[in-house]
């Protein structure tokens, strides 16, 4: 998939509601705020991953770089669980990553898809079934009127002396360019130049 | 047939057909509001018949690409489910997973049972659509080859397939030569290779390496020629990132033209790599029982072997004359919007804008002037490859029926199918599948 960054940071607030919930259980069981506490830093840090990190790197993410990101994510999220002090033990801490990791993977794979058609197509963003369709056209602000005239800044001598002598500016045309986005797209999928 | 109005009418009876089929039924519609008018009752008739021609065994569309309502279970899960092994997970995990044709096949006649497709199902060949109005409303009258009214339907999605088979150059009109036409096939044809046989297979696309590998398996010998300089190893028809939203975003903001060229550099050949294939062919090559040239056939006659070719060389020069039993092409089709019959009279009749040799298409694959939002003609496939790049593959397929219809929910003012009940529906179809994967014998993997 090529998730955008609307994408990523709706799935992974939404795949984690449940975590969320059953943490938050977890906390009331125990009186400890700490696993609720846990899976808000989870998101908030993941969150900013996706923003920062692999939203502008990664394009299109297989399956098992997912998993390879879930074991970077564990790494950052127990180094900060640690300098901000959460008094969860290690192991346990561990046990409950992987859980809330693996329901919120489960719900990702299993349920999205049948709450959201086309989110796979859709880049990841939670959208309703339509069809990308560019921005309608809109009427003009003003439109000429029979004996429009020019006005004298426009009607004056064409050539300016102030321009004179200077490196012309480049020409206007651009037929035939293409956006950098999809140049870039038709790039990777050249082969590598001997 | 009545003079009934149905609220979606479907021109084909292919996979088109059946995905937008089942994503009307998913979202709300029953069987009897919809009208697939096709020449084939069984929606894989055809892709059955070219992968049969082919000799091919596997797909190479992601695990993604299936037939159910919803995008999971994917084959890979519907494998572990129904052989319980995960050897296909794994290979989905890293990629190098390929659904057997036989599973795709036998979950495509399972959704197809279950959604009702026969129920909705006539056999007809359209051969015109027509803009109607009157007290039936806004709608389009479905027509026979023979011109008789089959049906009138408000939304119509035309869902034909490809057009006809593509013979480059001096090969098409060898083809319509009676004395050599049964000695120029197409990849797609059924045909058979024999041992000892030389052949030329035109074409450097997944459908050419095919051939290569048919052929040398028969123990023939193969020329082949490929007609561009470098394939490239890209595993899918284009670029990933076009098949979703970043990519068909950025697309749809080019012009038809623009859109063309782009078309014209990611669908040339692609050539993935198999070690199966990979170690055939140079073992072919060590015999000196395959060779590789580039170039194009500059004639073709009657010859002692069959055909006698001779091969302008891309590096300049000629071959000479070469003996050969026959010359498959592996070229694909013809993209033309007229070389399609029904295509071809509604260009004649409303003149819709074309971008070269193709309808020009709005971008939610509307045909204009005929399409409207409350009475939509749409098209899927192929000739929507100008709107969506992947238009033609199952998973480009899937992306506008989905779409198209959800428009047609919203134009004729229905609900969505409720949650429990359309989940109902799509888990039904998929313990369908896996009983019917379970009872096929495995398919080998290529990698």
């Amino acid at each position: 998939m090529c998730p955008t960054l609307l994408g990523r940071l709706q799935t992974r607030v939404v795949i984690l509601i449940l975590p969320a919930i059953l943490a938050a259980l977890l906390s009331l069981v125990t009186g400890n705020a700490e696993w609720v506490a846990l899976v808000g830093l989870y998101l908030v840090m993941g969150a900013v991953l996706d923003a920062a990190l692999y939203a502008p790197i990664i394009s299109w993410q297989p399956p098992w770089l997912t998993l390879v990101l879930g074991v970077g994510e564990y790494v950052l999220l127990m180094v900060l669980a640690l300098l901000l002090g959460f008094g969860v033990p290690f192991w346990a801490a561990t046990v409950f990553y992987w859980f809330v990791w693996i329901t919120a993977q489960s719900v990702r794979i299993g349920l999205l898809p049948l709450l959201f058609l086309t989110r796979l197509e859709d880049g990841g963003e939670l959208r309703a079934v339509r069809w990308t369709v560019p921005a309608p056209l809109r009427q003009l602000p003003v439109l000429a009127t029979p004996g429009e005239v020019l006005p004298d800044r426009l009607s004056g001598a064409w050539a300016r002396p102030s321009m004179m002598g200077r490196v012309p500016l480049p020409p206007p045309s651009e037929a035939g360019e293409v956006p950098a986005d999809i140049r870039e797209l038709v790039r990777r999928a050249e082969p590598p130049s001997a | 047939m009545s003079e009934a109005v149905y609220p979606v009418g479907i021109v084909g009876g292919g996979f088109g057909a059946l995905l937008t089929h089942t994503a009307l039924r998913y979202l709300g519609f029953e069987s009897r509001e919809i009208v697939v008018l096709g020449d084939q009752p069984d929606p894989v008739a055809t892709y059955r018949a070219f992968a049969w021609g082919l000799g091919q065994t596997v797909l190479r569309s992601e695990s993604e690409s299936h037939f159910l309502p919803a995008d999971w279970p994917t084959f890979a899960v519907m494998d572990l489910l129904a052989r319980r092994r995960l050897s296909a997970v794994r290979r989905s995990i890293s990629r190098t997973f390929n659904p057997a044709v036989p599973d795709i096949l036998a979950e495509a006649h399972a959704v197809a049972e279950l959604t009702g497709y026969a129920q909705s199902f006539a056999r007809c060949r359209v051969g015109e659509v027509i803009r109607g109005e009157g007290r039936a409303g806004p709608h389009f009258g479905l027509y026979d080859e023979e011109g008789r009214l089959r049906a009138r339907a408000r939304h119509v999605l035309l869902a034909m397939g490809h057009g006809p088979l593509a013979f480059p150059g001096v090969l098409g009109t060898a083809r319509r030569d009676p004395a050599l036409a049964a000695r120029i096939v197409q990849a797609y044809e059924p045909k058979r290779y024999r041992p000892g046989g030389r052949y030329v297979v035109v074409g450097s696309g997944i459908a050419g390496v095919n051939e290569w590998v048919n052929v040398l398996l028969a123990g023939a010998e193969c020329i082949a020629l490929r007609r561009t300089p470098e394939p490239d190893e890209q595993d899918l028809n284009v670029p990933r990132c076009l098949f979703e939203a970043y990519g068909i975003d950025a697309y749809q903001r080019l012009d038809h033209a623009q859109r063309l060229q782009i078309l014209a550099k990611v669908l040339k050949g692609t050539t993935p790599e198999r070690r199966g294939w990979q170690e055939l062919i140079a073992e072919g090559y060590r015999k000196g029982t395959f060779r590789e040239v580039i170039g194009e056939i500059t004639e073709v006659r009657s010859g002692p072997e069959g055909l006698v070719v001779d091969i302008r060389l891309g590096a300049g020069g000629t071959t000479g004359p070469l003996h050969v039993v026959g010359v498959s092409c592996a070229t694909g089709f013809d993209k033309a919007s007229a070389s399609v019959p029904i295509l071809r009279r509604l260009i004649e009749r409303y003149d819709p804008p074309m971008e070269g040799p193709r309808i020009a298409l709005d971008s939610n694959c509307g045909v204009p002037p005929l399409d409207r939002p409350d009475s939509r003609l749409a098209m899927i496939g192929i000739h929507a490859n100008i709107v969506v790049p992947n238009g033609d593959t199952i998973a480009g397929l899937k992306y506008i029926a989905r779409r198209f219809a959800a428009d047609v929910l919203r134009a004729e003012g229905r609900r969505r199918r409720p949650f429990l009940a359309r989940t109902r529906m799509h888990f039904r179809c998929t313990r369908r599948a896996v009983a019917d994967i379970r009872a096929l014998p495995d398919t080998p993997q290529l990698s």
